[in-house]
């Protein structure tokens, strides 16, 4: 852990140097119904010989407003905006009614390090909740960013945040030679510090992480056959696992780390096979003659569950991950759904759900059968959990593609910047 | 139903060709096309407002019957179009794909190359395994109308290639397709 730490830390050093933006980011907020906790994050004090342009406490704002359980307060409400613990006045942000307050400051250490101070404390019984140092490199400072929001996420709600990991999507854009280029990029789960890892002539699916989050599969579409790759994205190396007779798509790592769930075509006919990757032998699960795709494992790695139409149209299916078991169909609702994943928690799938209003981002319970449709737009596909279950992530197809973060009720939604191009799909990395 | 929508296009269509003789145009390309003005949502309509394409095999309810069948050659057409989710090849592509299982059989080298497509919506995975029900059910009909299986190869770039880029049924229904050649 402490080594893939440093491996980032460098990475972002390498990419970011000299190339900030003070980019606004835009969340939507539905007012209309239920409100996080209020929390205060109060502009950071800057020391005057620290010029560089850092990305600081909008970042913290930005990663606790996109879960839905904060509401933090817009900076014009304040009353003062305190830096030390000594400027804050606790009377003033009872006033505003603030559960939660984060104050903090930069200073230059020397020529490229930065001790970055930070407080949380709750305005009720006036006590700091906890106080850290950070010593950011120049360009890690988003990375340290994140760090305290997750501290303050922690802390307040109990459980752990999400945004220190990251995404992985595909991104297809023209040429010059009025050719399409097809990408994987990797970046932080909000977009920033994006890298290209692939760049091809052929369109590149289905990206899954290792549970290691160190290596990436996908399926590449060939002209004559499409093959399973898995690709370790630091060092860029890449090599085939699958390339049976057929057209070999849709991995899924299994959480354990060991095996690929994936499908087969051959004669029109998709099926779900689960490769074992240190010794290559596949076993079939499926085996009727209609579709079956789109394997994804519960997070105890027993069951996947996959998209088939053998009933009329695209619905869920389950299946333990072993030969020769009993299929058993899931959803029930709506003229179709496919392509889904569990929750975290095991308890719930996100899908592509079509109840009659498009195809838009659902919540399946597995125990009730009921879909939650949580998405406002229509053509929309690559639906996910994020890491900790707390936000959702799909991409938003149509003339516009591009990816938005959801709040897991739908109430809170952000657009997620990419590199150039129409977005394919998304993956979300494990939290390790 | 969809066998007259499949007439009202052929007529329309041969009516463009006319039209385009007339004025000394050039050719009438059908499977590129912007998405007519006026055309859009879940409207379905045999055939587009501009009249410079085709659409047939589309679930609507357009039921105005032309009579007239002989109007255009199959041989013209290499691309059959489907209902959404669907891969059953209608009686108009068949005709299409009899049409061209003829030239094939007298053209014994030749290879037939097809590739199945759908429309935007629905997931990427199961869009791609969907183009490959659609082309396996046209190469079933161009074997069983006698063109050797080994002579065949079917692909599938599920909805990677759209035909016609949109967000609307005039746009989906043209990219719902499978299209052949040799």
């Amino acid at each position: 852990m402490p080594n893939a730490a440093s491996k980032i830390l460098l990475m972002v050093i390498l990419l970011l140097t000299g190339a900030h933006v003070h980019a606004v980011v835009t969340i939507e907020i539905d007012q209309g119904v239920k409100r996080g906790i209020p929390i205060a994050i109060v502009p950071f004090g800057i020391s005057e010989d620290t010029d560089q342009e850092l990305e600081l406490d909008e970042v913290i704002r930005s990663d606790l407003s996109r879960t839905g359980r904060f509401d933090v307060l817009d900076v014009d409400r304040f009353l003062q905006t305190p830096t030390k613990v000594e400027d804050v006045d606790f009377a003033d942000w009872k006033l505003i009614s603030v559960d939660y307050l984060v104050i903090g400051s930069v200073e230059r250490v020397d020529e490229s390090n930065f001790r970055i101070e930070t407080r949380l404390f709750n305005v009720f019984n006036e006590k700091q909740i906890f106080g850290s140092q950070f010593i950011a490199t120049t360009g890690s400072d988003r990375q340290v960013m994140h760090q305290i929001a997750n501290e303050v996420y922690e802390r307040v709600t109990g459980t752990k945040s999400s945004f220190h990991t990251r995404i992985a999507y595909t991104i297809a854009s023209a040429t010059s030679e009025n050719k399409t280029e097809h990408r994987l990029v990797v970046a932080d789960y909000d977009g920033k510090n994006a890298t290209v890892i692939l760049k091809t002539d052929s369109p590149i699916l289905s990206p899954s992480w290792s549970p290691d989050s160190e290596k990436i599969t996908y399926s590449i579409l060939g002209r004559d056959q499409s093959k399973i790759w898995v690709q370790e994205i630091s060092s860029g190396e890449r090599q085939i696992v699958a390339e049976f007779e057929g057209q070999n798509r849709s991995p899924s790592w299994s959480p354990d780390g060991t095996r690929l769930a994936f499908a087969i075509s051959r004669d029109g006919n998709s099926d779900i096979f689960v490769l074992t990757l240190n010794t290559g032998e596949i076993i079939q699960l499926t085996k009727d003659r209609q579709i079956d795709t789109e394997p994804a494992w519960s997070p105890d790695a027993d069951y996947i569950v996959f998209t088939s139409n053998r009933g009329k149209g695209a619905q869920i299916y389950r299946v333990r991950a072993k030969e020769n078991q009993q299929i058993e169909r899931l959803t029930i609702y709506g003229k179709s759904n496919s392509r889904a994943s569990y929750s975290p928690s095991s308890e719930q799938l996100i899908l592509i759900t079509d109840q009659g209003t498009g195809n838009q981002v659902g919540i399946f319970d597995i125990e009730s059968k009921s879909i939650s449709v949580v998405s406002s737009t229509s053509i929309d596909d690559s639906a996910i959990y994020s890491p900790n279950g707390e936000m959702l992530m799909y991409v938003v197809e149509g003339r516009d593609r591009h990816i938005k973060i959801l709040s897991p009720d739908g109430r809170v939604q952000s657009r997620v910047e990419t590199v150039e191009g129409a977005v394919k799909q998304v993956a979300w990395s494990w939290d390790s | 139903m969809i066998r007259s929508l499949f007439f009202i296009g052929i007529t329309i269509f041969s009516l463009v060709l006319l039209a385009g003789c007339a004025k000394d145009v050039e050719s009438v390309d059908i499977t590129t096309t912007e998405s007519p003005e006026g055309v859009s949502g879940d409207e379905v309509s045999g055939v587009s407002g501009t009249g410079d394409a085709v659409q047939f095999g589309i679930d609507g309810d357009d039921s105005t019957d032309t009579g007239d069948t002989q109007a255009v050659d199959p041989l013209s057409q290499r691309t059959v179009y489907f209902g959404y989710d669907e891969s059953i090849v209608s009686d108009e592509a068949q005709t299409i794909i009899r049409a061209h299982a003829e030239v094939l059989i007298e053209n014994p080298d030749a290879k037939l190359e097809i590739s199945g497509h759908a429309d935007e919506r629905g997931t990427r995975e199961y869009n791609l395994a969907l183009g490959d029900q659609r082309a396996v059910a046209v190469s079933n009909f161009f074997q069983e109308f006698g063109v050797d299986v080994s002579r065949i190869s079917a692909t599938s770039y599920g909805e990677e290639l759209p035909a016609v880029i949109g967000s609307d049924e005039s746009a989906w229904s043209l990219n719902r397709r499978v299209e052949f050649d040799y």
